[in-house]
């Protein structure tokens, strides 16, 4: 019945005079609510504040950019100088030429299909 | 004649000669005569572990081996020619593949001491020397089992379904062809490594390494490839950089091999 009455007096179909205490203080703190809500979704930071956060996001921005170049380069090369450890097999493979290499698959198969000499 | 023919020639006259000079038990000679076709397993434990199931036709001293396990290899020796593949095409190998059967053959034609005795089930044969042999020969000759025990290394040839074999050669030999040009292998380690009782392969940082044990009981390894380890014997092969270590006495039987 309350919440009604004060309904109607902020659609405007009632007036606000002679309304009790009770609803006038209700009346107030709704407006003051929405006054401040409306203050607060219309904010604008001013321009100092914005330069402020801008700069603080092009500092990160610039940092991230200078790490990702790094990271690429020092992959780029190690691929070209082949400066990272590899496995002793993956440097043999890369090292055999094509008469060691098929030397080594005949002596391996000899190994598996002879007893001895 | 060429030189293979001649090889071929001085080994037949030399098994025929060695068989008369040790007049061999009739039993012995049964078997190294036989033919025969049979599946067989083959159990190595000791400084290596190996497996291997394989088919194996032999005439005489001639044979044809089909590995299905672990590796699927066919490989044919007839007199002192060998031929390997993994296909119908065998590729000349520049090695002798001698198996558990021939390498007993080798040491009683070589007069190693000799044991037979007669069972329910057929011939128990001992042979002693570089390694002990145990083999088990049916009445007919037939291998059923050939076990060589040396270094601690127990190797075991398990026969099954053996048959005698009526085949032709050339029967069995018709789907395969043999190539004579075969794997570019110098022939000097051929020599050395035909004087090894174990190898052990290992592809390491130099490039191929092989360790084995050598006729003597030594152990010898051979190093091909780049960044070859200092000392021993350093030796260059048809562009192939090859370093040899082993005991002093060893690695004097080698170079003597080597022609050095």
């Amino acid at each position: 019945m309350k919440d009604d009455r004060l309904n109607r007096i902020l659609d405007g179909e009632e007036p606000i005079e002679g309304l009790p205490e009770e609803l006038l203080r209700d009346y107030r703190i709704y407006r003051e609510a929405i006054t401040l809500f409306r203050i607060r979704c219309e904010y604008v930071p001013s321009e100092r504040l914005m330069r402020k956060i801008m700069k603080k996001r092009r500092k990160k921005l610039v940092l991230s950019t200078v790490f990702a170049g790094i990271a690429v380069s020092l992959l780029l090369l190690s691929v070209v100088l082949d400066i990272f450890p590899v496995s002793p097999s993956r440097k043999v493979v890369q090292k055999q030429n094509p008469v060691v290499k098929e030397l080594i698959d005949y002596i391996k198969t000899v190994e598996v299909v002879s007893d001895g000499w | 004649m060429d030189g293979d023919s001649v090889k071929k020639y001085v080994l037949v006259v030399l098994f025929f000669l060695a068989a008369t000079i040790f007049a061999l038990p009739e039993i012995v000679e049964k078997w190294m005569y036989a033919n025969y076709y049979a599946k067989r397993i083959m159990v190595e434990i000791g400084l290596k572990s190996r497996f291997r199931y394989e088919e194996v036709y032999k005439w005489g001293a001639d044979k044809m081996v089909l590995v299905h396990e672990p590796v699927s290899v066919n490989w044919v020796r007839l007199g002192q020619s060998c031929y390997m593949g993994s296909g119908t095409t065998l590729k000349r190998s520049p090695m002798l593949i001698l198996d558990l059967e021939d390498l007993a053959f080798k040491e009683i034609l070589q007069g190693r001491d000799l044991k037979i005795e007669e069972t329910n089930e057929g011939y128990e044969i001992y042979i002693h020397d570089t390694g002990e042999y145990r083999v088990l020969l049916s009445s007919d000759g037939f291998p059923k089992e050939i076990e060589r025990n040396y270094m601690d290394t127990k190797s075991k040839l398990i026969y099954e379904e053996v048959k005698p074999l009526s085949a032709d050669k050339s029967e069995i030999l018709k789907d395969y062809t043999l190539v004579d040009s075969g794997v570019e292998f110098p022939k000097e380690l051929v020599d050395i490594l035909s004087n090894f009782r174990f190898l052990i392969i290992r592809e390491g940082t130099s490039g191929l390494e092989i360790e084995g044990i050598y006729k003597n009981g030594q152990k010898v390894e051979i190093f091909i490839g780049n960044d070859l380890p200092k000392g021993g014997l350093q030796i260059s092969i048809n562009g192939l950089k090859i370093a040899i270590v082993a005991d002093e006495k060893t690695l004097e039987e080698i170079k003597v091999i080597l022609g050095q």
